[in-house]
């Protein structure tokens, strides 16, 4: 039966937390606050240390508008600098990559070393009245921390450690990053009109493989499909999915997609064939591990419409060139802008966001609940969503579901 | 007789017009037997290069007649290709470079530049017809917007 007006803009009957205001997709106040009480606050996953292998090797990125550059320094530590002249502003470091000695800005030509360090004001006699001086005037070094390989920052000096942080869902990815040596063979980017939220929980929603014609054909169709459970780091607010209860692994069957083989060959270390393990790191990243491959999911949001998502695939590094040949060729199959996958995901989160932005749709609905015994959750039950928000909720001081306090029609 | 530089370029915008068509079987009749096809560029972001779609003849088929099952753009794409160099290697086979540019144009009527790029093409130009042995379509755009499951 169609809705009312009455009933469209009341929120839906389900419980309070099963539901999410579209505002948290839409409102630029609210995103203002999500940059300075959540993004600011939590680990944000920078790059693959095989992107920086060799000291000076250098990547430019954004957080929260601020640019940045992660460098690897001559101690061979990788740190994070805003990426901005002490003088006037401007980006010392303009490229997305590269290899440098040292960073100067182009604008006066003042240089900074590997550490942060300012080491040389142009004319420098001329700030011997009023300074600043060279040590006043070194980059703002940003907290930044690796783990399994990954490199994440911080702006919050006072967050947890990274591996405190990431908690006990490493327990999904740190032997298989311990037992491969792996190394980036896939980079792509793509700008969004939708919400950063929008695009990781895609990430998360195994409901939406109903979408994909993929995944219909090949996990889908497996009869042990749903004997995953979540695990659910409550703490942190991430999750993954892994082995099934009884400790096997879930095998996806690739055979079934039309011109496709099972994964039999290439097998990472840690993994079974055919095996697909992920992890959803709160507040953005996925670590997918597709038996052959490795995808590495971030997004960086530039207000609450507009997100640029970045992909990585990894391979092991040394392998000979026809081993990774075949690696990258699995992993386009179903993940870049060319993947049978890759424009229905973004179709989704774009799709949803014409919806949200203008009040086609006011809510969003996450109360699917699919127990599988012990507390535990099948994939396609919305128990990370609900975490997710609830996490959400507790750094914003907001619920998700009312966040700004609006009253309800039926109020 | 021989296959003449107008045949070879013919054949590349057959390529082009066919596959905006999405008359796919036609589109397939214009490779040789046991052709590959790739999408490449250079990532500045990693430093390398990367495919982001590399499939030989059988997964190409398959992948095109797995189209109409999947949620691909609900617009259509035009290409617009200039044949720059026919370079002839010996009597069977051609080196074909050609300036692509691909636009896109939403189901509502706009167009936009979706990617430019080039293909690099070796023609087997031993039979009556000349057919494409190997494609690789060289991107110089590395952002698509929503991306595209039909090739280039």
């Amino acid at each position: 039966m169609p809705r009312t007006a009455e009933e469209f803009l009341s929120p839906p009957s389900v419980p309070e937390d099963c539901y999410v205001s579209s505002s948290v997709y839409t409102d630029p106040d609210l995103y203002a606050e999500e940059e300075e009480k959540l993004l600011r606050r939590t680990w944000k996953f920078v790059c693959h240390v095989s992107e920086v292998p060799n000291i000076g090797d250098y990547r430019t990125h954004d957080w929260t508008g601020v640019p940045l550059v992660t460098v690897r320094s001559p101690d061979k530590k990788v740190r994070t600098f805003v990426n901005s002249c002490s003088h006037r502003g401007s980006r010392v470091v303009r490229y997305p990559a590269g290899n440098m000695k040292h960073m100067t800005c182009f604008f006066h030509l003042w240089e900074y070393d590997l550490y942060g360090n300012c080491t040389y004001q142009t004319r420098d006699e001329g700030y011997e009245a009023h300074g600043p001086t060279k040590e006043q005037a070194g980059l703002r070094e940003v907290r930044t921390d690796t783990f399994c390989g990954l490199v994440f920052m911080n702006f919050d000096g006072n967050a947890a450690p990274l591996r405190e942080y990431i908690g006990e869902t490493a327990t999904a990815f740190e032997s298989i990053f311990g037992e491969n040596d792996f190394e980036i063979f896939h980079l792509n980017r793509t700008h969004m009109k939708g919400n950063w939220k929008a695009w990781f929980l895609t990430n998360c929603d195994f409901y939406h493989e109903w979408g994909h014609q993929v995944n219909r054909s090949t996990n889908l169709t497996s009869p042990d499909y749903h004997d995953r459970p979540w695990r659910l780091n409550h703490a942190q607010g991430h999750g993954y999915t892994a082995r099934k209860l009884d400790n096997e692994p879930f095998v996806v069957q690739y055979k079934n997609y039309k011109g496709w083989k099972n994964r039999d060959g290439l097998v990472l270390r840690g993994l079974q064939p055919g095996e697909l393990v992920l992890t959803d790191l709160f507040p953005n990243t996925s670590v997918f591990m597709r038996t052959t491959c490795v995808r590495i999911n971030h997004s960086t949001p530039y207000g609450p419409d507009h997100t640029v998502m970045e992909e990585r695939g990894l391979g092991i590094k040394g392998e000979s060139e026809a081993d990774r040949r075949q690696r990258a060729k699995e992993f386009t199959q179903v993940w870049g802008p060319y993947s049978r996958n890759g424009a229905e995901d973004v179709a989704f989160v774009e799709e949803s966001h014409r919806c949200q932005e203008f009040g086609a749709n006011k809510y969003d609905v996450i109360s699917r609940n699919e127990p599988i015994g012990d507390g535990l959750q099948r994939p396609q039950s919305d128990a990370y969503v609900r975490l997710f928000y609830d996490k959400w909720g507790d750094y914003m001081g907001r619920p998700a579901n009312n966040p700004k306090n609006l009253m309800t029609a039926a109020e | 007789m021989p296959i003449s530089d107008e045949q070879i370029t013919r054949l590349i915008y057959r390529s082009c017009l066919r596959l905006d068509a999405e008359d796919f079987e036609a589109y397939l009749e214009l490779f040789a037997p046991e052709f590959e096809y790739r999408i490449s560029n250079y990532s500045v972001e990693i430093r390398k290069d990367q495919r982001w779609m590399d499939v030989n003849q059988d997964e190409y088929k398959a992948l095109l007649e797995s189209i109409p099952l999947h949620s691909k753009p609900l617009g259509t794409f035009a290409r617009h290709a200039n044949v720059y160099d026919i370079e002839r290697n010996g009597e069977d086979r051609a080196k074909v470079t050609t300036f692509l540019t691909v636009y896109y144009t939403t189901p509502d009527g706009g167009t936009k530049v979706f990617a430019v790029g080039k293909y690099f093409d070796e023609v087997d130009i031993s039979g009556d017809q000349p057919l494409i042995a190997d494609r690789e379509v060289r991107l110089e755009t590395r952002e698509v917007g929503i991306g595209s499951i039909v090739p280039m």
